[in-house]
């Protein structure tokens, strides 16, 4: 359906790309970044706004990149919405089919179609400033699905709306979508993504730094905001050194990549397979934590630490950030005696920890 | 009702001070004439004559002129391009020269040594003492006030509307006339009001261009130096009353646009 390949822009010191992406037909594709990732310059690409540096865009197989605005067949809901203020809503919503060479008839059963497809048929002598944000948000919706484009671009549609609306206009995407229309949804809320998205991609710093379906990146995040976004504290890329005889019996070495001077940990073999370049993922509510001298423990990955961050207790559990030579999160029943630059012991079961490969090959054509 | 505060009270005086200013040479033009000699200016056809000369000369020259003026202005609020703010200045320099020294510019390229005015000249016509040097000496002073008023409704048009025009399939001629002209309008038609009336009232680089034929305050200039202030007053008070005249009606049809 919609193919990018290469696609590259220098914008001020912003650069965006390379992005390679394919979405499928009739699919709600979710692009989930934080602000300033170049979601909207992205967006702004595919509808034609701005023209790329280098890069080709396809839609069902033809070359989209090289024509003009308004031969592409993307429709593009900009955020906050752009209904022409001086036009009614049905003038607006008129607006695109007038150009179009198809009887007086036709049109006018496509605007009652849509006006009641969106719900805002009984809005459509309104004037546009007297509407609200979600009436707003509908008829930029039905103008734009009027004229049945290939593939739809909402760019963070639910902007500015409470959280009844929110539910209200997701509801309503869900359902024009679930006919058959191709939606690319850019948004920097990860609930909203969660909510609609038939398949994600995460977007940092003008890279697309992950991709697949919601459940996929919940459980195998590969980058710190991907783990965020899925509610991971402890993420960590680590490299899985090959097993030395002596001294870790059916273990292998773990180290931190990129970080010196920071202690090994320890994964028995049943854990990991293979070695090198892996995520770790570390449940923080497994981590044991007691204040140094309390008691006395040796064993695997038992480090002593100093407190380094406090958080307030939530239904019973308070967040602790453990500095152990690196940052280690742990979530602990009471904050007890803890302060911050308490020295404490910190431990933690071997099934805490996951490790599992890099999976998104698309980094290794980013770098290219 | 609650008192002004200081800063209010101190505002209101000085602001009355400009008002006042503005307000008492009018004033005084009209408690020192008498109505019978203002109807008798009305009925001297020389006075008339200068009176409509000027109006459909400042008509023309706006008409004429803004057409390329209005593109100028959306052309500088949409486009970055080297030297642009050179343009912008060469735009607001006829606010900034005397207008006698406007109109001897003028006449560099409007009279029969230059190439344009040769080229009238073969035509059979020329520039020097017609309305359309008149035309021109009003399009080169009021000009400005056009293109920075409607440059100023442009930018005031978000360029995603235009965008989504033509996202809607629209051309980019059909965005700027459905889009963005409609919703510049204001700025627009405030720019043509004020041009036209800069260009109807301006007298240094029209009595350069075109002594004859004599546009309204140029004759009240003439009037004033031949006869004196006694004779000059009655024209002037009505070339100011048809001035008010058009500027409302302008302003209503404006309105009535929005």
């Amino acid at each position: 359906m919609l193919r990018v390949e290469g696609l590259k822009k220098k914008a001020g010191a912003f650069c965006l790309g390379r992005i390679d992406l394919f979405v499928k037909k009739g699919e709600y594709f979710v692009l989930l970044g934080p602000s300033g990732a170049g979601k909207t310059l992205f967006l702004e690409l595919l509808a034609g706004f701005r023209q790329p540096d280098s890069g080709k865009i396809f839609l069902s197989g033809r070359r989209i990149d090289i024509l003009p605005i308004q031969k592409r067949q993307i429709g593009y809901l900009c955020q906050g919405d752009t209904l022409f203020p001086h036009l009614t809503v049905r003038g607006n919503i008129y607006y695109g089919l007038k150009i179009r060479k198809i009887p007086q008839r036709q049109k006018d059963e496509k605007v009652a179609e849509i006006a009641e497809e969106t719900g805002i048929s009984h809005l459509l002598d309104r004037k546009i400033d007297g509407l609200s944000g979600g009436e707003r948000q509908r008829v930029a919706l039905a103008r734009m699905l009027v004229l049945e484009p290939a593939c739809l671009l909402l760019d963070e549609p639910l902007t500015g709306m409470d959280q009844i609306l929110k539910q209200d206009i997701l509801g309503l995407l869900f359902e024009l979508h679930s006919k058959g229309r191709t939606f690319i949804h850019v948004t920097h809320d990860p609930q909203e993504a969660i909510a609609v998205a038939s398949r994600l991609a995460l977007m940092e710093r003008g890279l697309v730094t992950q991709e697949g379906q919601p459940i996929e990146l919940l459980s195998h995040p590969e980058t710190e905001f991907a783990a965020r976004f899925a509610g991971i504290r402890n993420f960590f890329s680590v490299e899985v050194l090959p097993k030395v005889a002596s001294g870790y019996g059916e273990r292998v070495p773990v180290a931190l990549s990129g970080m010196k001077d920071v202690p090994l940990l320890t994964a028995p073999c049943s854990l990991v397979s293979g070695t090198g370049p892996m995520f770790m993922v570390l449940d923080q509510g497994q981590v044991e934590v007691v204040d140094a001298g309390q008691i006395d423990r040796s064993g695997e990955n038992t480090f002593e630490g100093v407190v380094k961050a406090l958080t307030p207790a939530y239904r019973g559990h308070a967040g602790l950030i453990v500095d152990i030579g690196f940052d280690i999160c742990a979530s602990v029943r009471g904050l007890n005696s803890f302060r911050i630059g308490s020295k404490v012991l910190v431990w933690w079961p071997d099934k805490a920890m996951k490790f599992y490969k890099k999976a998104f090959s698309r980094q290794k054509k980013v770098t290219e | 009702m609650r008192h002004p505060d200081l800063l209010t009270l101190v505002f209101i005086g000085l602001g009355g001070l400009a008002l006042l200013f503005l307000v008492a040479p009018i004033a005084g033009l009209l408690l020192q004439s008498s109505v019978p000699e203002i109807v008798d200016t009305i009925r001297d056809k020389e006075v008339c004559g200068s009176i409509f000369l000027s109006l459909w000369t400042a008509m023309g020259a706006t008409f004429l002129f803004g057409i390329c003026a209005v593109p100028l202005a959306w052309i500088l609020a949409r486009k970055e391009f080297p030297g642009k703010k050179i343009v912008s200045a060469v735009i607001d320099l006829p606010l900034m020269i005397p207008h006698s020294a406007a109109g001897i510019a003028l006449l560099t390229i409007l009279s029969r040594r230059s190439i344009l005015g040769q080229a009238a000249h073969d035509a059979g016509f020329s520039f020097i003492g017609n309305p359309s040097g008149i035309m021109a000496a009003m399009a080169f002073v009021s000009l400005p006030f056009l293109i920075n008023s409607a440059r100023t409704g442009f930018e005031a048009v978000d360029e995603r509307l235009e965008k989504s025009a033509m996202n809607l399939g629209a051309s980019s001629i059909r965005a700027f006339f459905t889009i963005t002209l409609p919703l510049a309008w204001r700025a627009v038609i405030a720019g043509i009001v004020l041009m036209f009336g800069r260009g109807m009232s301006e007298f240094g680089a029209v009595i350069i261009v075109a002594y004859h034929p004599m546009t309204a305050p140029v004759l009240i200039y003439e009037r004033f130096g031949a006869y004196g202030l006694r004779y000059a007053r009655p024209a002037a008070i009505v070339f100011i009353g048809i001035c008010l005249v058009a500027f409302v009606i302008l302003r209503v049809i404006a309105e009535r646009n929005r």
